[in-house]
């Protein structure tokens, strides 16, 4: 989606509606709970909402609330490392939260870059140009990223596991 | 991405799926922010902004819960004082928490909440972000409390308050964590609970010599109790500034009671590596009989090889008196003994049931502690692996029903548990995500038979929706509907899970 000269809040509504879940998912990725999740998605919209005027139209409406969804997320981070005070762990929908012990270490030993394009790519179903948007960085940067990333993940998915 | 990372990251975060956006709230947000984010007012009218703050400290000092600015007002004061009865009620979700805590508890320690009274009593800050406290009454002069993902606790009776002079003063601490990089032994956060009501200040005393002010809430009767939830804060998560001691003092500064942390070090444990060292774990060996014996009249039915008696003091007897394919399998090995109550409290559907995990024996009995009554059915579940379609049918080891509430539960339970186990299937995972057509000809092509003998239907909802669906033996259809490879709805929650 690309408007020029700043974004119509009709275009930030249909994007919010349209891509409503997987913005949820990526911030319950990155933050670890639904309560902040949603309240992350709630201010990245609002924030979008305030200062459309300053949308130029040189990349896709999308990228651009996918970057202030990072910002809004890192801002969370950055606020909860202030407090620094350790909030209960949630279920995931199966209701087992010792899922996938070996991935979720991984996943927290990945660089923070390297991260935020799994949760991209996957959670918020990004392509690689688009992450790379978000992120700011070049596709090809991108591609080694999460090339990388699939690796090292692979690696504590052993074949014998099973659901 | 290979499939089994796909499908592990996809288990990791909720699909959200029953979640809805809500543009009214965004919109809201971001006129608040916009509003908030102008020159602020007391920039603008210095004087003025000064008069009204001094007003609105004047309005708090005086505030009742009826205004709802406790939880404002806790950062300001040493006791605030809150009318129970007046109150907001409860949430029901956290009501049934208050119900549910007798479960498990032996008679003479449940704490006889009377949960339908719960009230929301205040709001503290606990890790930057407001908590609410929830408190209860007990049937015997006490209370339980909550805070709100945070600790909670009881004093069942109305002698456990020893209301006297000092009565009790209890103080719950949290150490720091290797996350946050602080000692285990710093203390970073303390709550608890008190009861006597001259009480007027609770000072924390720090390794610097600096105290600080606990604000803390007092609750009205027939609670009447105060409680407290303070985060300690950062400047005194080191050794020369941690928390040295909590004093409770009444008006006029004379102390009531006081807990100290002394921080001695933990004498090291035992060098001993051999201890452990082959020592295989035993099965653990469950009571024989029940103490106490089941009293009349008792309900007593028999299915699967066992026969169940359950007393009207609630206990329960299970005893082997004839094999199965099943239970031959699993000898020597743990199953879990369980029996529950089917009840609806405050509109939540609820399983409420007890049971004891050990070895499987000819004879187990226990108290059937929290139940109540009526018991709807019993089983012997084995911590054995399913796959669909599955061997036991989607069956416990052994079912007993003991009435027809539990005759039906244990029915729809197997329809739920068959359609959960085959949607949620690992290749399931991977024909789902195609479009809805093909993935329907994929999977009816790939399950053939055993598909067609289940009771198992798929329908094609739209291009990429399928709907999965299984009726019971008590006429109760299941559901799953998965919409591009995700589950979009289903009603299997409580009886079986799916992703």
């Amino acid at each position: 989606m690309v408007v020029q000269g700043g974004a119509t809040e009709a275009a930030i509504e249909q994007a919010y509606r349209l891509h409503f879940a997987r913005f949820l998912r990526f911030g319950y990725a990155l933050l670890g709970s639904s309560e902040q999740a949603r309240d992350a998605v709630q201010e990245t919209f609002a924030t979008a909402l305030r200062s459309r005027e300053s949308f130029r139209g040189q990349g896709s409406l999308e990228g651009w609330l996918w970057t202030t969804m990072l910002n809004v997320c890192r801002q969370e981070q950055r606020r909860r490392r202030r407090f620094s005070d350790a909030e209960p762990t949630e279920q995931t929908t199966n209701g087992h939260v010792a899922d996938w012990p070996e991935l979720r270490a991984l996943i927290a030993a990945l660089p923070d870059q390297e991260r935020k394009a799994v949760f991209l790519r996957y959670y918020g179903e990004l392509s690689q140009d688009e992450i790379a948007e978000a992120l700011g960085v070049r596709p090809g940067t991108v591609g080694a990223a999460l090339n990388h990333a699939r690796n090292k993940l692979r690696s504590g998915l052993r074949p014998e596991v099973t659901r | 991405m290979t499939d089994l990372l796909e499908l592990a990251l996809d288990d990791l975060v909720p699909n959200f799926a029953d979640e809805q956006p809500d543009w009214a709230g965004v919109v809201a947000r971001s006129e608040r922010e916009r509003r908030g984010s102008r020159r602020p007012p007391w920039r603008r009218h210095p004087r003025r902004t000064a008069a009204l703050a001094f007003a609105l400290l004047l309005v708090a000092l005086l505030a009742t819960p009826a205004f709802g600015v406790q939880q404002y007002v806790l950062h300001l004061l040493g006791r605030k004082n809150v009318s129970f009865s007046a109150s907001p009620s409860a949430p029901n979700v956290v009501k049934k928490q208050f119900l549910d805590l007798p479960l498990g508890a032996p008679k003479q320690f449940a704490p006889n909440v009377n949960a339908a009274e719960a009230r929301v009593v205040a709001t503290f800050s606990i890790g930057g972000r407001p908590r609410k406290l929830w408190v209860a009454p007990t049937r015997t002069g006490g209370y339980c409390y909550t805070f709100e993902l945070s600790i909670g606790g009881c004093r069942q009776a109305r002698a456990d308050r020893k209301v006297g002079e000092k009565g009790q003063f209890g103080v719950g601490w949290m150490g720091g964590s290797p996350r946050r990089r602080v000692n285990a032994t710093i203390v970073t956060r303390i709550a608890g609970d008190l009861t006597a009501p001259a009480a007027a200040k609770i000072t924390a005393s720090y390794a610097d010599g600096t105290t600080a002010d606990i604000p803390f809430v007092w609750v009205s009767a027939p609670i009447s109790a105060g409680f407290f939830s303070y985060d300690i804060p950062t400047s005194h998560w080191t050794k020369q500034h941690r928390l040295l001691a909590v004093a409770l003092s009444a008006k006029g500064g004379r102390e009531l009671d006081r807990q100290a942390f002394s921080y001695n070090p933990r004498p090291p444990l035992p060098h001993n590596p051999g201890r452990l060292r082959g020592v295989k774990p035993q099965p653990r060996v469950l009571p024989a009989t029940a103490s106490p014996a089941p009293s009349a009249p008792t309900v007593t039915r028999t299915a699967d090889g066992f026969r169940v008696v359950v007393g009207h003091n609630g206990s329960v007897q299970f005893t082997r008196i004839a094999t199965t394919p099943i239970l031959s399998e699993l000898a020597g090995g743990n199953v879990s003994f369980d029996c529950f109550r089917l009840t609806k409290e405050f509109g939540i559907f609820t399983v409420r049931g007890f049971g004891q995990w050990g070895r499987l024996a000819a004879r187990v009995g226990f108290p059937l502690d929290g139940v109540g009554q009526p018991v709807d059915g019993c089983e012997v579940e084995a911590s054995i692996g399913r796959r669909w379609p599955d061997r036991l049918h989607n069956r416990a080891a052994a079912e007993i029903p003991l009435t027809d509430a539990g005759r039906r539960f244990f029915a729809n339970r197997a329809t739920a548990r068959d359609l959960a186990l085959f949607v949620r299937s690992r290749r399931m995972h991977t024909l789902r995500a195609e479009p809805a057509k093909e993935a329907r000809a994929d999977i009816v092509h790939t399950y053939g038979s055993a598909l067609a003998d289940s009771g198992i239907r798929i329908d094609v909802v739209s291009t990429d929706t399928l709907r999965f669906s299984e009726r019971s033996t008590t006429n109760r259809t299941y559901f799953v509907t998965v919409r591009r490879g995700r589950i979009a709805k289903q009603n299997l929650k409580p009886y079986a899970f799916v992703f």
